[in-house]
């Protein structure tokens, strides 16, 4: 079965997909992103609503960095892009190169730290062999239980991405401006919509 | 003096000066900074019973020459890695996190014009905050990296 993509994306930004035809939209999706797929993802039986068009220009602009860090990602997409970043993880037989170990990564990170009520928004830049992960924190005061969370996903993603080098800070934004703590070139891939 | 035993003698001095800020407030937030570098100091103690040594003298470099890490980088792996204790990672990175933020941090204030607060940042982290982050957190690293208690 052969599916156009461009076709699909430029008939609307949504798309309701059965379990059927998930793999197979989403194989030509990684292809075109120059990762594979594996089939592990066919054991699901579920329905999924994918805003396909989203996704594909989301994928394209955060790591083209077309749009530099105006990019705004709503909740249920990081957890969906990253529920198949996961699958795709688990499914691998071999490592997959730098650039995608990297994106997947930071799907994780967007996932994990994402469920987090406290968190504003997540950027990330680079600099030199270390993807640095800025975590902007909407909080007034200390808060020890809440820092034993983040610390947790923070262990669990180093743990899990050994072969990348994290760094990962803490800034307490609460209503700030970005600006304020993130070099403007610093790519936002979650943010809380208020 | 042995350099296993410099760094020993420092991360004391060090915890003695956290414990001492902690007594003389408003100042406890060098009490957190003061604990941070304590605890680099046990660790770097540590690490002279392994093959790195030093942290900052065993970053691995690629093949042209540069470093692969940034100094806080490699001391994080080596921390993960080699003591393998999510709890002591974690009391780590707590003292790094909070010192960075007491020495860095400008909060501001909640309002859509984004004013500063009237109030030093260093006011996020109260006495109690401070004490127990060191108390507690120095308490862990230490018995993971096994301090001496006599010492």
């Amino acid at each position: 079965m052969q599916i156009n993509m461009m076709t699909l994306f430029d008939e609307s930004e949504s798309f309701f997909l059965n379990s059927n035809q998930l793999p197979l939209i989403f194989s030509e999706l990684f292809k075109m992103n120059n990762i594979s797929w594996q089939n592990r993802y066919l054991n699901q039986d579920k329905e999924y609503s994918h805003n396909l068009y989203f996704f594909n220009n989301l994928w394209q602009d955060l790591f083209n960095n077309k749009y530099e860090a105006k990019i705004f990602i709503d909740q249920q997409s990081i957890i969906e892009l990253t529920s198949i970043a996961i699958c795709y993880q688990e499914g691998k037989q071999e490592r997959i190169d730098y650039e995608s170990l990297k994106k997947e990564a930071l799907f994780c990170v967007a996932y994990d730290f994402g469920k987090m009520k406290k968190i504003k928004s997540i950027y990330y830049q680079e600099y030199e062999n270390e993807i640095q992960v800025i975590i902007l924190l909407n909080v007034e005061k200390y808060d020890d239980a809440l820092m034993d969370s983040l610390l947790d996903i923070e262990y669990s993603i180093r743990k899990r991405y050994a072969d990348l080098i994290f760094q990962f800070s803490y800034p307490l934004a609460s209503f700030a401006s970005k600006a304020d703590f993130i070099h403007p070139k610093a790519i936002c891939i979650w943010k809380r919509i208020m | 003096m042995a350099k296993n035993l410099v760094h020993l003698s420092q991360a004391n001095h060090n915890e003695q000066a956290a414990k001492s800020f902690l007594q003389d407030t408003p100042y406890h937030d060098w009490a957190i900074t003061a604990a941070f570098y304590a605890s680099i100091h046990f660790f770097e103690w540590f690490l002279t019973f392994k093959k790195y040594q030093h942290s900052e003298t065993s970053i691995p470099t690629n093949s042209d020459g540069k470093f692969f890490y940034t100094v806080h980088a490699w001391r994080e792996k080596l921390i993960k890695e080699l003591i393998n204790d999510q709890y002591a990672f974690k009391a780590f990175r707590k003292l790094r996190i909070a010192s960075e933020h007491v020495r860095y941090l400008s909060l501001l204030q909640p309002s859509l014009s984004f004013q500063p607060l009237d109030k030093p940042a260093f006011e996020f982290y109260d006495l109690e905050d401070a004490s127990a982050l060191i108390n507690n957190n120095l308490a862990i690293i230490k018995k993971a990296l096994q301090v001496p208690i006599s010492v």
